[in-house]
């Protein structure tokens, strides 16, 4: 019984090593395609500052995209391999994480040092002297409010159609 | 949920790696289920069930409810 038992394991094991392997250059390649559209827009920075605003607008865009369309396949991906204790735990975190965040980003906005350091990092990135403070402390908290909307408004329409997915009538009604 | 989880696993002699190997889910889940911090899905309960060889009641308990 336990040499049954062993083999069972065994093929089990063998299984699973062969599945994770053949996903790895898969989960690479989508990494890559996360990572390098972000990193390539902020190395192309001096660039893009030659260029005419279309262009900035079309290869930003591009870039977005990818990073979006990589990042959700690794997240399908991810999820497939997880259990319902990992997804417990992803569904706590990801809830009381983001709700953190956002929070810690209104409070920080309140800090004189934080809306320094945003008004400092846009004046070196767009080479500009003293730029306005009140007009990029305003644009960045009406982006991070568009983002924390655009979440919400997300959510819910997830959470309508995750409602009609699971009330869909039976596959077999006997 | 209480549960014999840890009694039949000492029993049959698994450890928790080897116990979440056999129904297909990670360890932490097992230690977990094991402590009573986290309740399985039905599908699991049948799984843990199945692999002991018993019914879900012979192994899971209802704790009794809290007065309000």
């Amino acid at each position: 019984m336990p040499s049954v038992l062993g083999a069972e394991r065994t093929f089990r094991e063998q299984k699973m090593s062969s599945h994770h392997q053949s996903r790895l250059p898969l989960q690479a390649l989508l990494l890559a395609l996360m990572l390098i559209p972000p990193l390539s827009v902020v190395a192309a920075i001096p660039w893009l500052r030659q260029q005419p605003d279309g262009m900035v607008f079309l290869l930003t865009g591009a870039a977005s995209a990818l990073t979006i369309v990589a990042s959700f396949a690794l997240a399908i991906l991810h999820d497939r391999k997880m259990d319902e204790w990992q997804r417990t735990n992803a569904r706590f975190s990801s809830q009381w994480g983001w709700a953190a965040g956002a929070g810690l980003v209104g409070l920080l906005l309140a800090l004189p040092p934080f809306r320094e350091l945003i008004v400092s990092a846009v004046a070196n990135l767009a080479e500009v002297q003293n730029p306005d403070q009140k007009l990029v402390t305003l644009a960045f908290t009406f982006g991070f409010m568009a983002v924390v909307a655009a979440q919400g408004l997300c959510t819910v329409v997830a959470s309508i159609g995750w409602t009609f997915w699971k009330s869909r009538p039976a596959r077999d009604p006997s | 949920m209480k549960n014999k989880i840890r009694v039949l696993r000492a029993e049959r002699k698994w450890s928790q790696a080897e116990l979440a190997a056999r129904v297909g889910v990670s360890r932490n889940s097992i230690n977990s289920i094991e402590n009573g911090h986290f309740d399985p899905s039905l599908s699991l309960a049948f799984a843990i069930a199945d692999m002991f060889d018993l019914r879900i009641e012979d192994i899971f308990e209802r704790e009794p409810k809290r007065s309000p």
